[in-house]
């Protein structure tokens, strides 16, 4: 199964499996992984999976609609390569991606 | 499972396995929290998220498996127990133990009630060919009878009424919506967003008939016939009860435990008995908004009060309070609402458009009380901070 692993603020790091065609929120909500809140459930409303994708994995990805677009200028620690967990849809080219967990959503 | 039979004695006991109850297993593991922490189900499903169970998952877009809330490696990995379906029976909070129908007794230091609210149900309408949609197997069964052309009659125009609609209309069927009130949603959204999304689910071949009182239920051969107390009938082969929740406090009142449309909790989510803790569709907390205690059925608030008792138990502080926030679907528009409106007071509604969708402030007493927004996250996200602002400063 493609892997993905997520960097957690504390700098710890933790590598989910998550099936193809699943997105990274829900493998993460399975996992009970902190920090990726999802309270809308993954309908990229609500701006609480948010994840900052390392660069090079960021380019692979198929580029945001204009809901998330929208919504990732507005989330907390936004940069360059974030994204919204529930939009980044695993697929065999994907595994190995690396991503961030932002720090302030450990506090939602 | 096989560990939980050796539950003897736990650090903390979750009554109610839903968003709030996993939530707090999980809050207590973040608080730090060593002890044993179990989690009661009442169902045999493991743990699962509700909000798909009138959407996607009616309609078959998503699958059981997808909706589990944690993976069942995820709770040995967290150390939390899950018992699913032996229900906890009875609770004795001077002994701190509770006991299981299966007649388990286990003691615990804290206990959280987390036993959510069930379907209100019409007294004459019960058996075949009548719906509800609380619990996973209340929406398989549904699916089921769900086909092309079948008639469903949908009683009460809420959220998830109008969110079975619409998912029961595009697998074919012939719906008829029924609502007492004036409009949809009502009382939970403002007239305007009520009115637009009222006119969408119409142009998608929702019938709505508004200022329905059902007179009487009479049960066909092929189904039901609700006779109108305006003297007009309609038949259904099926026919789905949406007339709202009521909160499980039966284990809470033979306990001993404050209840009032809910379970009574403070601030910290406590109840009246010492070391036991509600939380989510079953807590009744005091609302400054509203002046008084009221339940708040929404997933956020049930994740925020999960968090605020398992920091109680911990000996952490709270988080900080925010203000609730609710969100529905409905004919592929996504609405969010936040902050709550005291329906005793007059309430003046502003509404914005947006890029894709519209935005509503609703002012109370010359301050932001509540804001919805209809496909439009960015101006939500945005807004949700002014709640309670000043009119002039907003």
């Amino acid at each position: 199964m493609p892997l993905a692993i997520f960097e957690l603020p504390d700098g710890a790091e933790q590598v989910l499996e998550v099936p193809d065609d699943w997105s990274l929120m829900e493998a993460a909500r399975r996992d009970g992984l902190d920090g990726i809140v999802a309270d809308c459930g993954g309908g990229a409303i609500c701006g609480t999976c948010h994840v900052q994708v390392d660069a090079a994995w960021h380019a692979r990805l198929e580029p945001p609609g204009m809901a998330e677009e929208a919504l990732l200028e507005v989330v907390p620690e936004r940069c360059a390569t974030s994204r919204l967990s529930c939009q980044v849809i695993m697929t065999p080219a994907l595994d190995g991606i690396r991503v961030r967990v932002p720090s302030s959503q450990l506090e939602l | 499972m096989e560990s939980s039979s050796r539950v003897q004695h736990v650090h903390t006991a979750i009554i109610g396995a839903g968003h709030a109850g996993v939530e707090c297993a999980w809050a207590l593991r973040a608080a730090g929290v060593e002890g044993d922490v179990a989690l009661f189900g009442a169902e045999a499903h493991a743990p699962y998220e509700r909000p798909p169970l009138s959407k996607a998952l009616l309609t078959g877009a998503t699958s059981a498996e997808r909706i589990a809330l944690r993976a069942d490696s995820a709770y040995e990995k967290s150390r939390v127990v899950v018992v699913a379906g032996d229900p906890v029976a009875s609770i004795d909070t001077a002994a701190h133990t509770l006991t299981t129908r299966s007649g388990r007794v286990v003691g615990y230091e804290h206990c959280v009630l987390a036993t959510g609210a069930s379907a209100r149900p019409i007294a004459e309408v019960a058996g075949e060919q009548t719906y509800s949609v609380r619990g996973l197997d209340d929406a398989h069964r549904l699916r089921q009878a769900l086909r092309p052309g079948v008639r469903l009659l949908v009683v009460g125009a809420g959220y998830l009424g109008l969110e079975a609609a619409c998912s029961a209309r595009k697998l074919g069927a012939e719906v008829v919506v029924l609502e007492q009130g004036g409009n949809v949603m009502a009382g939970k959204v403002s007239e305007p967003t009520a009115t637009r999304i009222g006119a969408l689910h119409r142009e998608a071949g929702i019938e709505i008939r508004h200022g329905a009182a059902v007179a009487r239920w009479e049960h066909m051969a092929t189904g039901w016939r609700a006779h109108l107390a305006d003297g007009s009938a309609l038949d259904a082969e099926l026919v789905l009860v949406s007339i709202g929740a009521i909160a499980e406090t039966a284990l809470a009142e033979a306990a001993g435990l404050i209840c009032l449309d809910g379970v009574v909790v403070d601030e910290c989510c406590r109840t009246s008995a010492p070391d036991v803790y509600a939380i989510g569709d079953c807590a009744s907390a005091f609302r400054g908004e509203l002046q008084r205690h009221a339940r708040i059925e929404s997933v956020q608030n049930a994740l925020m009060q999960a968090r605020t008792a398992a920091a109680a138990i911990a000996g952490k502080s709270p988080p900080a309070p925010r203000p609730p926030t609710f969100w529905s679907e409905q004919q592929g528009r996504r609405l969010q609402m936040a902050g709550l409106v005291n329906p005793a007071e007059a309430c003046r509604d502003v509404l914005l458009p947006t890029a894709k969708g519209w935005l509503v402030e609703r002012y109370q007493q010359g301050r932001l009380a509540a804001i919805e927004a209809v496909d439009s996250p960015v101006e939500f996200i945005k807004s949700v901070p002014r709640i309670g602002s000043p009119e002039s400063a907003s």
